[in-house]
């Protein structure tokens, strides 16, 4: 198939098609993460209007790069 | 200067002009510009991940591979092309809320947070170092080639401008900068390499008959198991293969720190999506595009220059420079992102931490500016002196890098009886296991991958030490109540999360 | 010292303070109770007042410009809050006042961790680091700030709020600050499970 030997194009195929599943059953099983995130719109409501400071980093901050 | 040159520098003076836009909205909270405000959504989030992690390798150590081993190369896409989602499925939300409870603003910090005591950083930010300067060098070697390819001046120079490029804009931008940047150089690099494959495909009659005609030249091309066919296969580098760019992925901190830098924790989940598609649709094609490089480019002298020589030889003038300028311009931010990096762990996670306790604000730029300026320099004379192939170096910095990482990282966030010992001999394990497999040649002589050994050896330390010193060296109760916090999702009914102030997980009495 | 509460570790120099202020909570037992309820409806709970240990570092904060030798922008004045256990700092919106408690409160507080506290010159840098970076807005490689100690390091005893209970359905441990009233729960189950 495609010119190439049947291994390969099981290969090329197949693990990507893993991968597919894999990041589907992924999003399906942590569906329940939308708690955490009403949660944290709250908290970041009530931080905005009331005490400051509350999400203090604890360290130094200077020229950070990081990815990319 | 050519069409493509005029086209590099367009593209060049817009990078800098969202760089100079990012600078001046500036960022709002108090953690604010060192990981962009907390404020990347879940494209970004997943398309810096993947940007981040390809540039130079994509377009000349993939094409490289592929020219010179036809199929068995796609081993690594195998592996890259999961590694984003299982990057975020393992780490993202829990490196996320973990670092946000303990209070860290980078990944080495992070880690020195979760596995509280100096030495720690005193191993990881060499070791980081390390890595990044060799992975940097990599990027260096691209940009420098791939100038001279676009605009003919000689090697030398081009490194010279791509390496002074990129210092400066280095020094110009900071985490917001870079990320945005990233995202519009994801899409470009995307579509650009898209187009080189459909071009290319369309130049030898279309994938079929170009698999037939690569197989005429050399039918163990088309096989999974190398030029040398199925006898020589070497099993162990092809578990290496996968692991290193799907798992070792999970140790590079440059990449770890976007997790940190999520809007929210469920980011993730989406991002995760956009990862996978965009490595779909990404990651074979320069790796194909190397192979069918040689029906269109049988007398290469440099393979490196495959992708390159087939995108001149198939797209149109204009085409060919807005695709390079993609090219470039990524190669340059993922060198400027990992240069800035090394920079703070050179100046807060080594120098303020170990030597100078009241560092200032300014001694601290300076030394970031002093690192980025050394690793730039020498940097530079190594390229351009003997250049190391871009493949062979990615694949080794990205191979310590993620044996010495990997198993603390993910154990930071899943394993509460990860301990301070455990976790200083893993990343020593990893580190001298996967050097020394490599240097020495064992490789060749065992046929098993340095990745592999690397991520065994430090995965054993890690639990071995851990369980062993469990009780002279207890992980701390704060730390505990942290983790704990992240297992939280699901086991609390959320009702009861909703508003719940999670700093106050570092002030429970201890015999709550 | 001796120690009141916890395991008595000995408490070396470096983390030892002299006058701890120990804060009076703005949250009342009965309020800290009704949050519990919110969470719990129609439960029965116990209220138990506790105290966290935090550093306090009272800091005069004023920018300069690139190339000014001196600074001269306006002060301002930043409280910062390092919890004394945990080492993570977090700017403080109010100054704290209090009675002067005993520095045995404050070391057996401090003595019932595992595992080194962080002493009192790694939260003074904590808090410093702080305090810098609420202050710049942008990425710029090298601003000029100035932060000055406004009075030295004291303890701080913040006044937290530990409530205990369930209701037919849940049984809970919750943690209510005592100065904003917000929650975190330290545990949570099925009624009837251990």
């Amino acid at each position: 198939m495609f010119g190439l030997p049947t291994a390969t194009v099981v290969i090329i195929v197949g693990i990507p098609a893993i991968w597919v599943i894999y990041t589907l059953v992924f999003v399906f099983l942590s569906r329940g993460w939308k708690a955490e995130d009403m949660a944290e719109d709250q908290a970041l409501a009530r931080t905005a209007n009331g005490a400051d400071g509350r999400d203090g980093g604890a360290a130094s901050a200077k020229g950070n790069g990081g990815a990319a | 200067m050519n069409i493509e040159t005029w086209f590099l520098v367009i593209y060049f003076l817009a990078m800098a002009g969202i760089g100079v836009w990012t600078l001046k909205i500036g960022s709002k909270g108090s953690e604010g510009y060192l990981l962009g405000g907390r404020s990347l959504g879940a494209a970004v989030t997943a398309l810096r991940l993947q940007s981040s992690s390809m540039s130079g390798y994509m377009f000349l150590g993939a094409g490289s591979l592929a020219y010179t081993k036809g199929y068995f190369s796609l081993w690594y896409a195998m592996g890259d092309i999961g590694g984003g989602v299982l990057n975020l499925s393992i780490l993202g939300r829990r490196m996320r809320k973990l670092s946000q409870i303990l209070g860290s603003l980078t990944s080495i910090e992070y880690l020195e947070h979760r596995y509280p005591s100096k030495w720690i950083r005193a191993i990881a930010a060499p070791v980081a170092l390390f890595c990044i300067f060799f992975y940097v060098m990599s990027q260096f070697i691209a940009g420098g080639r791939g100038l001279e390819m676009v605009t003919g001046i000689p090697y030398a120079w081009a490194l010279l401008i791509a390496v002074g490029v990129i210092v400066f804009y280095t020094f110009l931008g900071g985490y917001l900068a870079v990320a945005y940047t990233d995202f519009v150089q994801a899409i470009i690099m995307l579509i650009g390499m898209v187009w080189i494959l459909i071009g290319c495909l369309q130049a030898v009659g279309g994938w079929t008959a170009g698999n037939e005609t690569v197989g005429q030249i050399n039918p163990n091309l088309l096989t999974m198991w190398g030029p040398d066919g199925i006898e020589s296969v070497q099993w162990g580098v092809i578990v290496g293969a996968v692991l290193v760019f799907s798992i070792g992925y999970m140790g590079w901190p440059h990449v770890n720190v976007s997790h940190m830098a999520m809007k929210r924790p469920s980011v993730a989940r989406r991002a995760s999506l956009y990862a996978t598609g965009f490595n779909l649709l990404f990651i074979p094609a320069p790796y194909i595009v190397g192979i069918m490089a040689l029906i269109l480019l049988p007398t290469l002298d440099n393979p490196e220059l495959a992708v390159f020589e087939v995108a001149d030889t198939v797209l149109p003038n204009f085409a060919v420079g807005i695709v390079m300028a993609g090219i470039m311009a990524a190669i340059m931010s993922t060198a400027d992102a990992l240069l800035l990096q090394s920079g703070t762990i050179a100046s807060q996670d080594l120098f303020q931490r170990f030597f100078k306790k009241d560092m200032s604000d300014q001694q601290s730029v300076w030394v970031s500016r002093f690192t980025v300026l050394v690793l730039a320099i020498i940097g530079y004379f190594v390229a351009v002196n003997d250049p190391p192939a871009v493949a062979e170096v990615v694949i080794f910095s990205t191979t310590v890098l993620g044996a010495a990482f990997v198993p603390v990282y993910i154990a930071a966030a899943w394993w509460k009886k990860a301990n301070v010992p455990g976790a200083i001999w893993s990343m020593i394990a990893g580190t001298v296991s996967s050097v020394v497999w490599q240097l020495t040649g064992l490789v060749d002589v065992t046929g098993v991958d340095p990745m592999g050994v690397g991520i065994v050896c430090s995965t054993l330390a890690l639990i071995l030490v851990s369980l062993a010193t469990q009780r002279s060296h207890p992980v701390p109760a704060h730390v505990l109540e942290a983790m704990k916090e992240t297992d939280k999702i699901g086991a609390i009914p959320a009702h009861m999360l909703t508003g719940q102030n999670d700093s106050l997980a570092g002030q429970v009495p201890k015999d709550v | 010292m001796s120690a009141e509460i916890g395991t008595g570790r000995p408490v070396g120099p470096d983390l030892q303070t002299e006058d701890p202020v120990r804060m009076d909570p703005h949250v009342t037992a009965a309020e800290a109770l009704a949050v519990f309820q919110r969470k719990l409806p129609d439960a029965l709970a116990e209220v138990q007042a506790v105290h966290h240990p935090f550093w306090w570092a009272a800091l005069d904060v004023r920018t300069r410009g690139l190339f000014r030798r001196s600074a001269s922008g306006p002060v301002q004045r930043m409280d910062v809050l390092v919890n004394a256990l945990s080492g993570r700092g977090m700017i403080a919106d109010f100054t704290p006042r209090g009675a002067t408690a005993g520095s045995s409160e404050w070391s057996s507080l401090i003595g019932e961790q595992s595992g080194p506290p962080p002493t009192r010159d790694e939260a003074e840098r904590t808090a410093r680091s702080l305090a810098r970076a609420k202050v710049v807005k942008t990425v710029k490689l090298g601003m000029g700030i100035d932060i000055t100690p406004a009075g030295g390091l004291r303890g701080v005893l913040k006044p937290n709020w530990i409530v205990s209970g369930g209701n037919a359905r849940h049984e809970a441990t919750i943690l209510v600050d005592g100065l904003d009233g917000s929650h975190y729960i330290v545990r949570a189950d099925k009624a009837g499970r251990s």
